[in-house]
């Protein structure tokens, strides 16, 4: 199940993770290959979204190493750090939380604006095409269906070609059937752009997509 | 770009807030930019006006009213004086050159003035066509009154009495076209030009007609007063001259003298606290417009705290966050910036046709390049103001909004 560690895209060790200065979950060593579903199980409360916020660089985690793409997330200056995450980790969270007031290409688009990055007109039709939802660019976000506002999330969190997609509960509103869709979608589109995919949740129905599993442990 | 795309679409969403402040910003922008252009251009349009007349000698009075009556050709003549004792009090080395001129009757609103040909030395006027008068009844046309009455060399016209259009006409004494003039840009365009001996010919009979038929009349009363004129109009030799001979003439018992440019300053000093508080009122439209602006943005930030920190999670930097809010700033200002400038320059267009028609003056008003400087730079100025706060705010939204 170990893969080579130089292929890594997402790597951590030692990662403790606290709220409010006390220790709260410690989360079991990391190695994300391209192509590979991690599912990082555990029940509500239990510190998923604060282990997702570590591996993004959004707060910092009490103690140990997140390696992104080869590079020391907690290292870097906060401005590097943005930059890091805009730029090789891509998140999908469990309301999308797309832009209302924009088209679904400006929400694509955004993401390579946040980034710094040129925002290639190639780039959205083909997300869009790969995801089958072509005819969605010129609509605005919020006139959109629950099912094509998650594919547009995968979409713009796929947009600047990340090395990682870490996803937040994404399955927790959706029934059987739709969160099979997700999974497959999340899972294929991802190993189709060369990504590791992190998937937080407590939901027991993703453990069947899942490469590998891990699960928080309370602090030693 | 992409931030300008979703600013705009920010904007379409309020879109009543951000018109109210557009359009109260634009009024502001219009009242300053008016009230600064305007208040510049009228003193020009006026200096334009006078020409080349550095000095104008009435009988005693307002030195303003004989500004406007006899260089200025706005208002009426409020009395006559001894063309010998004005003359005299011009004979002066320091005045190149002077001419008297008698007003009273007019052609279809133009006024006829009768004078002599120093007239064009006085306004460095040149005949375009034809040549000057040299008997009773002949005339030359200023260029606009030629134009616009459609006169040429060899036509002849009536005058009537008085200096509007309406009068009794004169239609015993056909004046005869014999010359126009080059367009000068000053009243002088605006006057009918004839021998002052005309003028008085033409009172002197008018006078005996009504004295056998009512007796004895004003303008018989007038007409018997030995070499009378309306004024007598001078240039200087030297720009020195300004301070000295209006108040020499004006020091003697029955004359009095008026320098153009001493008038019209003192009239747009007038006028200044008006421009003063247009101006300032202009720019309390504009503080209104910003804090608007501010407190809507302010509000649509805090609504916006989502979409804010869903733009720190594709990796936007706090800097660019604030750049969301200046974007969307930015457009208000731009639109009230062009609001503005469309509003002013109708503002003005109406003011200068209205003056036109109103004074034959041209109020042409432009911008020098220091005005347009600081009404771009006050207008970022104000946007920058008004959109820091929204800014700082999005700036400090967390990420963390978005993963609860
Ligand atoms: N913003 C916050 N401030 C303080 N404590 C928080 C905050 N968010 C979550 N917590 C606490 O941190 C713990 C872990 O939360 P979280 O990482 O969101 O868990 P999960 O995502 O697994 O449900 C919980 O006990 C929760 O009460
Ligand atoms: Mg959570």
């Amino acid at each position: 199940m170990q893969s080579d560690p130089a292929d890594a895209v997402l790597k951590t060790s030692g990662v403790v993770l606290g709220r409010d200065g006390r220790p709260l979950a410690a989360l079991p060593d990391l190695r994300i290959v391209p192509g590979q579903m991690v599912v990082l199980l555990g029940a509500s409360g239990s510190g998923k979204t604060t282990a997702l916020m570590a591996l993004a660089g959004i707060r910092a985690p009490m103690a140990g190493e997140v390696v992104v793409d080869g590079t020391s997330v907690w290292t870097l200056s906060p401005a590097a750090r943005d930059r890091l995450r805009g730029r090789r980790i891509g998140l999908v969270f469990q309301s999308f939380h797309l832009i209302d007031a924009v088209s679904v290409a400006t929400n694509l688009t955004m993401a390579a604006h946040c980034a710094g990055l040129p925002a290639k007109a190639s780039r959205v039709e083909h997300l869009l095409e790969s995801l089958h939802i072509a005819e969605l660019r010129t609509k605005r976000a919020d006139r959109i269906s629950h099912g094509q506002a998650q594919r547009v999330a995968v979409a713009r969190a796929l947009f600047n070609k990340p090395a990682v997609v870490l996803a937040d509960e994404p399955t927790s509103a959706l029934d059987d059937a739709s969160t099979g869709r997700l999974l497959a979608l999340l899972k294929e589109s991802t190993k189709a752009e060369g990504a590791g995919l992190l998937v937080a949740t407590h939901d027991r129905r993703v453990i069947d997509a899942a490469d590998r599993l891990v699960e928080l442990r309370l602090p030693s | 770009m992409t931030f300008v795309v979703l600013a705009f679409a920010y904007l379409r969403r309020r879109w009543g807030q951000a018109v109210l402040s557009i359009v109260v910003g634009a009024l502001g922008v219009a009242a300053v930019a008016t009230a600064v252009s305007g208040f510049d251009a009228l003193p020009r349009a006026a200096r334009q006006a006078w020409g080349g007349v550095d000095l104008v000698v009435g009988p005693k009075g307002s030195a303003l009213d004989l500004v406007l009556c006899c260089v200025l050709h706005l208002s009426e003549p409020r009395g006559l004086v001894s063309v010998k004792a004005a003359m005299e009090a011009v004979h002066n080395p320091m005045i190149r050159t002077a001419a008297p001129i008698a007003l009273g009757d007019n052609v279809k609103g133009w006024r006829i003035m009768g004078t002599t040909p120093a007239i064009l030395d006085v306004y460095r006027a040149a005949i375009a066509s034809g040549r000057i008068w040299n008997g009773k009844l002949e005339a030359v046309l200023g260029a606009g009154a030629a134009r616009d009455l459609g006169l040429k060399i060899g036509d002849s016209f009536v005058g009537a009495h008085g200096l509007a259009a309406g009068g009794e006409l004169h239609d015993k004494f056909p004046y005869k076209v014999v010359g126009i003039l080059r367009p000068t840009g000053s009243a002088l365009d605006r006057i009918i030009l004839t021998d002052i001996e005309t003028v008085r010919y033409v009172h002197v009979e008018q006078a005996k007609a009504e004295i056998a038929e009512h007796g004895s009349t004003d303008e018989a009363a007038a007409a018997r007063l030995p070499d009378a004129a309306t004024a007598v109009v001078a240039a200087y030799r030297v720009p020195t001259a300004a301070a000295f001979m209006p108040r020499r003439i004006d020091a003697t018992e029955t004359l009095t003298g008026a320098g153009p440019s001493i008038e019209i300053a003192r009239l747009m000093g007038y006028f200044r606290p008006l421009t003063q508080a247009v101006t300032a009122l202009g720019m309390l439209l504009v503080a209104i417009a910003a804090l608007g602006a501010t407190v809507g943005l302010l509000a649509t930030m805090n609504a916006r705290t989502r979409d804010l920190a869903l733009l720190r999670a594709l990796g936007a930097s706090r800097a660019k966050l604030g750049l969301v809010a200046f974007a969307e700033a930015g457009l208000i200002a731009m639109a009230a910036l062009v609001l503005g400038g469309a509003l002013t320059f109708g503002l003005l267009t109406l003011a200068d046709d209205l003056l036109a028609d109103a004074t034959g003056m041209l109020l042409r008003p432009t911008f020098t390049v220091d005005q347009l400087a600081w009404l771009l730079g006050g207008t970022l100025f104000v946007t920058v103001v008004a959109a820091a706060f929204p800014a700082l705010r999005a700036m400090h939204t967390r990420i963390e909004e978005l993963l609860r």
